[in-house]
């Protein structure tokens, strides 16, 4: 029998402002997105795409923060809106999250191993206090922090390096099984990002924990994902392994996104070519695809109906019109 | 009409200072680069440090680089290692505790160093414009564009007709690629890489010789940012300015630069072509650092940051700041400071490895 996903989002959508059938002044942030990680294997999933398109608010529905206009999120076979007691609480200590300024969790007028020790009093994780410090200090050194350098230090003396990796330090403490880390090295240098989410594929590949990936760096996402969401206007436009979708994009904003990506390499003119003259137009709600009226290959059909998802690979699917002849997607998440 | 006195109070008070400014939208129009034969901006031994509790921070320590018209250097390296302080101090915008220790800016021949602040306000976006990656916050959010814009230059002494200056504002704005209804709108309805056209239309409406862009991108996604890029390119070659980019996106400097200056702990340790700092990387550390950034060719096994962390710039031990850090650190490398050495194609190293007068059993030195 097939396991259960760990954690799933069926056909979520989530509507800001305005009420979902009050017109004027919405935002809806995830449009009809269903996506699993499965329980088989840890598995490190990207979420990408531009600011703006939905990913923050993706993640923090998976983490239960926010509720789904319509449709459910579920956490080991279980509807997380509707989880109390005993449930949420495992649910809360074992998916955690990594954000992308450390700095705003941080309180200033404490100490930065602060957040470590409430994080471990909360859910009751050690019984002395030598016990707690033990915890700490091995949770430092995992994410390759000297104990002796941060204890004791508050968050303004440390690098954003050193909070950001501090926060892994954390989420690592409470043994998760799935980490949702979004942006959590979009501040920092490459050396230091080079380090973080080293320190994070660690936890995927030797303590088993899942984790999404959220970011628009593309580079990295490829090197250390499995999977991968591209999101536009709250939409999922293309998903399936990162070799294909980043080697191989199908989708005209998947190719837009790769390659706007600056390589280090010594050739040049990625800077030159075909620069748009903006203006504002209110282009607004569209009924087609939201990415025809960028989309270098829009047809007729594109205006009036929002495309479904086609599957391009086994591994693979893009909700575009110039993929039609392909078979519909089966993304119909397991019935409940 | 107020427009107009203020115009004129301005001109006059600045008459007698700076008679070589431009002061209509024609003399900015035509105003062209200076004798070519200078380099754009010279920077000699620039030492930028902030006093604090525990000592002197040395943030910049005698940084030198020349950049001729045109030109574009990307200034990389870790967090914290002073391109900041040393793109502000360039702009003289150093605040305390932060203080120009010694050096010279040379901008076409002339000394900003000594400059008292009214000199250099003027200076600021006539000869040398900053772009920051906030300059879009900076915005006014109660003004139109345009008028944002309008009320720059008039600020810095251009006296013109409204018909005049309103038509170069949307010459200005058509340069770095938005239309004339963007003029019109308050920064909130604007995108942020909208805005951040709007900063580098503002930082170089007075066609500066030198634009200074600190991460103008990093709070962009790859699409806008490669829009902002190529918008900043275009300026560029259109006013001929020199540009010093700031960043550690080090796949953005390499396409947008022409040379890479590598920084670390407030010196500027390798300085060359972007070829040659990515293909023949030289000092210890620009090995690292290149090391550091993954592609889309091959997918790594791991990736490996550099190890350690730079060192506190206060109390910078003796011999070379790298040394705690460096995989090819030898006796020398702990007493004496390494100096910057000219190994030939302009390329310059701070590292004994490439010192003659240095014995080091792993030299360089041919
Ligand atoms: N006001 C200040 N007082 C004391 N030290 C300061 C001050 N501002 C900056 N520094 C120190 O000066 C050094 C250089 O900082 P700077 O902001 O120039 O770095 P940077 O290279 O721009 O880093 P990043 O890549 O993170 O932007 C750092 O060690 C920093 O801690
Ligand atoms: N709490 C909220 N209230 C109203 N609108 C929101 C809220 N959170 C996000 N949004 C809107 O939802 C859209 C997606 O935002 P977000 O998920 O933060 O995108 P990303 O993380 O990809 O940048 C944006 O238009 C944003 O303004
Ligand atoms: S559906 Fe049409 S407009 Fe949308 S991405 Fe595909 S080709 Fe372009
Ligand atoms: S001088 Fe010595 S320690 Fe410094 S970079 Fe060169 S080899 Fe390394
Ligand atoms: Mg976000
Ligand atoms: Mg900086």
């Amino acid at each position: 029998m097939k396991l259960p996903n760990l954690l799933e989002l069926q056909n979520v959508t989530k509507v800001f402002g305005g009420g979902l059938f009050n017109r004027s002044n919405v935002t809806v942030a995830v449009d009809d997105v269903t996506f699993a990680i499965s329980a088989d294997r840890p598995t490190i999933t990207a979420v990408a795409g531009e600011s703006g398109s939905g990913k923050t608010t993706l993640a923090r529905l998976l983490l239960g923060v926010i509720k789904p206009t319509l449709g459910n999120v579920i956490y080991d076979g279980q509807d997380v809106s509707g989880m109390s007691g005993n449930d949420r609480r495992n649910f809360r200590r074992e998916v955690q999250p990594i954000f992308q300024d450390p700095f705003e969790v941080y309180n200033p007028f404490y100490k930065a191993d602060h957040l470590l020790h409430v994080a471990i009093e909360k859910f009751g994780l050690a019984s002395s206090r030598d016990e707690r410090v033990q915890l700490i200090r091995e949770a430092l050194e995992t994410v390759g922090l000297r104990p002796d350098e941060m204890l004791g230090r508050y968050p303004h003396q440390l690098s954003g390096g050193q909070r950001q990796r501090m926060m892994v330090a954390r989420a690592l403490l409470l043994k998760p099984r799935i980490i949702l880390a979004d942006e959590p090295v979009s501040m920092v240098d490459a050396s230091l990002r080079a380090t973080i989410l080293e320190s994070i594929r660690t936890l995927n590949r030797d303590l088993g924990i899942s984790v999404v990936y959220v970011t628009h760096d593309l580079t990295t996402a490829y090197q250390i994902c499995d999977d991968i969401l591209v999101m536009y206007k709250g939409s999922v436009v293309e998903q399936g392994s990162v070799e294909r979708v980043i080697r191989d994009p199908k989708h005209p904003y998947t190719r837009l996104l790769v390659e706007s990506i600056p390589q280090m390499r010594a050739d040049s003119g990625w800077e030159e070519g075909g620069d748009e003259v903006l203006s504002i137009d209110e282009s607004g709600e569209t009924t087609g695809c939201k990415f025809a009226d960028r989309c270098p290959q829009v047809m007729d059909r594109c205006h009036d109906e929002h495309p479904t998802a086609f599957q391009i690979n086994d591994d693979r699917v893009a909700s575009c019109y110039l993929y039609d002849e392909m078979p519909i997607a089966n993304r119909a998440p397991v019935a409940s | 009409m107020a427009v107009e006195t203020t115009t004129n109070a301005v001109a006059d008070r600045e008459q007698s200072t700076r008679s070589e400014m431009p002061t209509t939208v024609d003399d900015l129009r035509r105003s062209g680069m200076g004798d070519s034969s200078l380099p754009a901006i010279d920077v000699k031994d620039l030492k930028v440090y902030y006093d604090s509790e525990a000592g002197v921070v040395k943030a910049v320590d005698g940084v030198s680089f020349a950049l001729q018209q045109g030109e574009r250097l990307a200034l990389v390296g870790e967090s914290g290692c002073g391109k900041t302080t040393l793109g502000m101090a360039l702009m003289k915008l150093t605040k305390a505790p932060g203080y120009i220790d010694g050096g010279q800016i040379l901008l076409d021949g002339r000394d900003l160093v000594p400059l008292d602040d009214e000199e250099m306000r003027l200076a600021r976006l006539a000869e040398i414009a900053l772009v920051t990656q906030s300059a879009m916050n900076a915005l006014n959010p109660v003004m139109r564009i345009e008028d944002q814009i309008f009320d720059g230059l008039i600020d810095h002494g251009i006296k013109d007709t409204k018909e005049n200056l309103r038509s170069h504002v949307y010459d200005l704005l058509l340069r770095v690629g938005l239309r004339e209804n963007v003029g019109r709108m308050f920064p909130h309805e604007l995108s942020g890489g909208m805005k951040q056209r709007v900063a580098i239309a503002t930082g170089t409406s007075m066609n500066p010789k030198v634009i200074v862009a600190d991460e103008p991108t990093s709070a962009l996604d790859v699409v806008v940012q490669r829009q902002v890029m190529m918008t900043l390119s275009r300026v560029q070659r259109d006013t001929g300015a020199a540009v010093i980019l700031i960043g550690h996106d080090m796949g953005l400097v390499a396409q947008f630069a022409d040379r890479i200056g590598v920084m670390y702990a407030g010196k500027l340790v390798d300085i060359g072509t972007v070829q040659q700092i990515i293909e023949e990387p030289k000092h210890p550390y620009t090995k690292l650092l290149i090391n550091s950034v993954p592609d889309l060719e091959e997918k790594r096994e791991r990736l490996t940051g550099i190890p350690g962390i730079p060192p506190p710039l206060v109390d910078l031990p003796p011999g070379c700041v790298f040394a705690p850090r460096c995989p090819s650190v030898e006796g020398p490398c702990n007493e004496l400071e390494p100096k910057d050495t000219d190994i030939g194609d302009n390329r310059h190293v701070m590292c004994h490895l490439f010192d003659p007068d240095v014995a080091m059993a792993g030299s360089e030195v041919a």
